[in-house]
């Protein structure tokens, strides 16, 4: 599998505060890459870095399997479309005048500013100034000059920013089908878990500057752990009895928890406790929801 | 030239032709209201005495038009954000680039038309005798190329400091500054106190035995002042140097 971005030991100092640490991330080509952090854990900064816009304190960068430098930035950037925190606009000219800016100085064919701006719903209203734009129609032409010359690489930071429940919809679904219509590699930061686990097939969770986690999407989901609670009419004496027939359980507040059982051991469970005449109140498949594990990674250093 | 003709586009609306225009409307609103009714000595001595005094009217006022020239250009790309945005599709040379071009091409026409228009007035009042053309292409490069150079300097700083008041005040101070060392009778000083001091660096017409009881002037014509020209070339230079330096270092 081709690596379009990869880092190696990147870090990004202000003053004495280390804001990026040592980071190595790999983005697969195709995939739509959340990159997933509380805020000021370092996403924009490390989205900056990679198109040239702050410089590394340390490490290295390669976009499209070549390192970054001063030299080939612009020429590698050509490839590469991005919205970074809030959308980048000309208040005085029109949605169509600000496109034909990017068209013009990518020196791409006019045809693709009325593209871009089908794609993104805003065809309506490109012959009204920008100034006049909702943040959510400002966020949509940032992504329409991001798409401009249909980029290998798409960077969007927090693109959902601004919108409406509605907009926001739409704007998962036309990420997420990026990569099969375009051939696009998307990366997308966000700080709302419930975003990237819409759009995403790869992840990176950063905390405090730190990836703590990168792998596709899946092994995230993998990492929940089921269990078995048991409520009783008396827990310590079913605890004991459930001891006694070799099932290891914990005590919790109201709660037994059990590992995980197939479904004969569970009812094998009940028989035992039923037949020491141990009410069960009630039973209960539980598992680790993402945002645990999410809570766990960043030390519930999150908004959900 | 792309990218030039991206600065123009971009330009559309902000008004830069009305920002030279005021500069040159003040400017011949004053030269009205000073010769409304012309003396026999003013009609003698005219075509000096207007090259004589447009570049301490422009030394008083440029600091101030450069700078809004200057913020106007720059400030759009601070008010919504558009560096991110460009600095991913153009090099930061080829921007400052253009945008000191866009300058020069609103610059250049305001020279020369403040040359015509002090042409055009003379011809307008009948001043005595026929006006040296040489005085008048050296006005209008002196001119431009002072005015440039304040525009540069205050074009790297309204990109650097995204508050564009800072650039303006300074741009305020620079036209005290300007109308100070006209009246001081030391050249050195506006050769080193940055771009200002070139408006009167560069004039090649001298006052000379001013009377003041009988009132009596006389204006003359001392040798074009191509030092002090070499020296604004090297203002520009460092201007450049110390622009692209700004800007590279600016991290976004």
């Amino acid at each position: 599998m081709l690596i379009l971005i990869s880092t190696k030991d990147l870090c990004k100092q202000y003053g004495s505060a280390l804001r990026v640490n040592s980071l190595d991330l790999r983005v697969p080509e195709g995939a739509v890459y959340g990159f997933l952090g509380p805020n000021g854990a370092g996403k924009s900064t490390t989205l900056k870095m990679l198109l040239g816009l702050t410089r590394p304190t340390r490490g290295e960068i390669s976009i499209f399997g070549k390192p970054v430098n001063d030299a080939n930035r612009i020429s590698l950037l050509q490839n590469v479309g991005s919205l970074i925190e809030s959308p980048s606009y000309y208040g005085h000219l029109t949605g169509e005048e600000n496109l034909r800016v990017v068209q013009t100085l990518r020196g791409r064919p006019a045809r693709e500013i009325a593209e871009v701006l089908a794609l993104v719903r805003l065809g309506s209203a490109k012959d009204k100034k920008v100034s006049q734009y909702s943040l959510g129609m400002k966020q949509r032409l940032g992504l329409a000059a991001a798409l401009l010359g249909y980029p290998k690489l798409l960077i969007l930071d927090e693109p959902t920013n601004g919108l409406d429940p509605a907009g926001i919809q739409e704007m998962r679904e036309l990420i997420r089908s990026l990569p099969a219509r375009y051939g696009m590699t998307v990366v997308v930061s966000s700080h709302l878990l419930s975003e990237i686990d819409q759009m995403a097939t790869d992840v990176g969770i950063i905390s405090d500057g730190r990836l703590v986690f990168q792998d596709e999407l899946h092994r995230l989901h993998e990492r929940s752990e089921h269990h078995i609670a048991i409520r009783t009419g008396n827990n310590t004496l079913a605890a004991e009895a459930l001891r006694e027939s070799g099932v290891d359980c914990k005590s919790g507040e109201e709660y037994l928890v059990l590992p995980p059982l197939e479904d004969p051991q569970v009812a094998q469970c009940i028989a035992l406790l039923c037949s020491r005449r141990i009410p069960v109140l009630r039973i209960e498949e539980r598992q680790k929801s993402l945002e645990d594990i999410f809570l766990g990674l960043t030390e519930g250093a999150v908004s959900l | 030239m792309t990218a030039l003709r991206m600065e123009f586009w971009k330009s559309r609306r902000r008004g830069l032709w009305l920002v030279c225009a005021a500069l040159l409307a003040v400017e011949l609103l004053w030269i009205f209201w000073a010769f409304h009714n012309p003396s026999e000595q003013e009609r003698q001595k005219g075509w000096l005495y207007l090259l004589y005094n447009m570049p301490l009217l422009n030394g008083i006022l440029f600091p101030v038009i450069g700078a809004t020239l200057a913020s106007r250009t720059a400030d759009i790309e601070h008010k919504g954000n558009t560096l991110k945005l460009l600095e991913t599709i153009q090099p930061k040379a080829q921007l400052f680039h253009a945008k000191l071009l866009l300058g020069a091409c609103h610059l250049l026409p305001l020279a020369a038309l403040q040359a015509a228009a002090l042409l055009g007035i003379g011809f307008y009042y009948g001043f005595y005798g026929q006006p040296d053309p040489t005085n008048y292409w050296q006005y209008a490069l002196f001119t431009f190329t002072a005015c440039f150079a304040v525009y540069a300097l205050h074009l790297a700083l309204s990109l650097t400091i995204k508050n564009q008041f800072v650039p303006l005040c300074i741009g305020l101070g620079g036209s005290f500054i300007a109308l100070l060392l006209m009246f001081l009778p030391y050249e050195l000083p506006r050769l080193l106190c940055g771009p200002y001091g070139f408006f009167g660096a560069l004039s090649f017409i001298y006052m000379s035995d001013w009377d003041p009881k009988t009132r009596i002037y006389h204006f003359l014509r001392i040798p074009t002042p191509w030092g002090s020209f070499a020296a604004l070339l090297v203002w520009i230079a460092a201007i450049y140097v110390f622009g692209r330096i700004a800007l590279d270092r600016k991290e976004l």
